[in-house]
């Protein structure tokens, strides 16, 4: 466990060697918060509902968010096409490590890095824009939201490595990876709830992946999920079909590795 | 005792083929165009423990797709492997604690750290002890007179140190093999020579055995008795350097000193040479004649020439 600890200090000391690529980071992540902020108090900030949700609630959901996708998606296994592409794979690959934890510790520490800023953020967000919070106390809740984050750390791990590992087999993975950032803001309810959505594309939605990675453990959170068991099994079921679609690949893909550049 | 053995070793790609022009690329879109071709055939060789072997050949010859296989990052096309009784291509934990691979074009070490964060982290990846981690680091930090720089971020170390840098981090475990991928490319003439005295000190007091693959000639002169020559992937020669001379060079060099210090050069058959130099002799203006061997790098030159034309 010892070597796993040192590749989380490890990486955590490499994410602070650049200061201003530190902060510039940080600055984005308030303007993933500011941007639909905006948007919508241009259209409900002079009262009113729409789809059932009032200004302070799309607040709260908005803030849930973003504090989510600080935890959920923070990530370096993005860099394995590059790694791949490179032959800077070679590297981990040639140590007694388990590929796999190597990646998700690196993820981890990006993670908890994002989460140490957010602690500092968060007030000051609050104190500037005051949105409604709302703090959840019942064990139950919190025991089924913690679930679902595990559940979308995972499968967002995973959906990460799948995409990464088209380097084995073609140069181009930043296009895949495009589609998936923009797929990814829309179907995960990252710029708004789903449930603004027709009822039929709702239930399309709910039958893929994304939604288990913001929107679901949101709304369970918020006590707002009208079937949490239901939910919380189709989270199980991807983050087992993604594992094994990702072990297939990967398996696949690195018999094809070439170790290029070096 | 064989630490690597490898029989019958083929590595094919499958390479895609662009077609030229703007229609080319259009066409390759739709339907790309794939060949075959074979990076590595038929190999066999073994290596024994302690033997540091010499791994030559022309750019694209095979030498750095032989490494990979034996290293286990490239799975063969056909053919057999044994590293330390390990098939390599599994990464066994056994394995892959026992081996290092040194590449001289790229960086293993973390980039925007200091040289020190990377050797403190290979002490816990291959879970060294305490006495063993402090005892190696030392003594592989005053062979190679980097004891300044492990503070230093390695992205502001020179080529030189940063080598340096990277030898250390491949041999704190002490591995039992070690492949070098061309070492000393892009060090000036000082650090080369600085890095294969190391080598060679390093060679004389472990057990491990090395494989070395460089474009330089010096390297292999200096630091190995065997070498394998490898062209187009086939190995073409398999024994000792002493050797390659008399079995690939038809020819030796008569120099020839006259009465006045001029010295002029006959490159002549070996079968001739006695022959020639007697005759050579019995000029009254010639003071002194040497019979030399030609170059070795001549003789490998000749040989790489042998196999593109041949």
């Amino acid at each position: 466990m010892n070597k796993y600890f040192s590749l989380f200090a490890i990486t955590l000391q490499e994410i602070f060697a650049y200061r201003l690529n530190m902060l510039m980071w940080r600055v984005r992540q308030v303007f993933v918060f500011l941007v639909p902020f905006f948007i919508w108090k241009s259209v409900l900030g002079a009262g009113g509902m729409i789809y059932g949700y009032s200004f302070a609630a799309i607040m709260t959901y908005l803030f849930g968010t973003t504090i989510l996708r600080s935890l959920v998606m923070g990530s370096r296994t993005i860099d394995l096409g590059w790694m791949i592409n490179t032959g800077a794979l070679t590297i981990p690959l040639m140590r007694p490590i388990r590929l796999f934890i190597f990646f998700f510790v690196r993820d981890l520490a990006d993670k908890i890095f994002n989460l140490g800023f957010m602690l500092i953020e968060l007030p000051l967000i609050y104190f500037i824009f005051k949105p409604p919070l709302f703090l959840q106390f019942d064990p139950i809740k919190l025991l089924l939201t913690a679930i679902s984050i595990m559940l979308a750390i995972l499968i967002y791990f995973y959906i990460n490595i799948i995409f990464g590992s088209f380097a084995f087999w073609s140069k181009d993975t930043w296009a895949p990876r495009f589609l998936l950032m923009v797929i990814m803001e829309f179907a995960t309810g990252a710029m708004f709830p789903l449930d603004m959505l027709p009822q039929l594309w709702q239930n399309i939605l709910y039958c893929l992946p994304f939604p288990y990675l913001l929107y679901v453990p949101l709304k369970l959170y918020l006590a707002a999920d009208s079937a949490p068991l239901g939910h919380l099994t189709i989270a199980i079921v991807w983050a087992l079909i993604l594992y094994a679609i990702t072990k297939y690949i990967w398996h696949k893909g690195i018999s094809s590795y070439e170790a290029e550049g070096r | 005792m064989h630490t690597i053995i490898a029989a019958g070793l083929t590595k094919i790609y499958d390479i895609q083929q662009k077609r030229s022009g703007l229609l080319g690329s259009i066409q390759d879109l739709f339907s790309p165009n794939y060949a075959k071709k074979t990076a590595v055939k038929d190999v066999s060789f073994v290596i024994d423990e302690g033997e540091l072997v010499g791994f030559i050949g022309p750019n694209g010859a095979g030498k750095t797709t032989t490494l990979k296989m034996l290293s286990g990052l490239l799975y063969p096309s056909s053919g057999h492997i044994s590293v330390i009784g390990h098939d390599p291509w599994k990464r066994d934990y056994d394995f892959l604690k026992n081996i290092s691979l040194v590449m001289g074009q790229k960086n293993q070490l973390w980039w925007d750290l200091p040289a020190i964060e990377s050797f403190n982290l290979v002490k816990d990846i291959y879970g060294l002890s305490e006495t063993s981690f402090k005892n190696n680091l030392n003594n592989l930090v005053e062979m190679l007179e980097i004891k300044d720089v492990l503070n230093v971020q390695v992205r502001k170390l020179s080529l030189g140190q940063r080598m340096k840098a990277e030898l250390v981090a491949a041999l704190l475990h002490n591995p039992k093999i070690l492949y070098l991928d061309e070492p000393t490319i892009g060090l000036d003439v000082v650090m080369q020579q600085s890095l294969r005295s190391f080598l060679k000190v390093y060679n004389h007091t472990h057990d491990g055995s090395i494989i070395l693959t460089s474009h330089y000639m010096e390297d292999v002169k200096e630091l190995c008795k065997r070498i394998i020559i490898i062209d187009q992937g086939e190995i073409l020669y398999d024994g000792l350097l002493s050797e390659v001379i008399a079995k690939f060079s038809k020819h030796k060099i008569i120099e020839v000193i006259d009465n006045s210090g001029k010295t002029k050069v006959h490159k002549v058959l070996r079968d001739k040479v006695a022959q020639t130099a007697a005759e050579l002799l019995k000029d009254s203006n010639i003071k002194d004649i040497n019979i030399k061997e030609v170059a070795i790098e001549e003789v490998i030159r000749s040989v790489f020439n042998r196999g593109k034309t041949g």
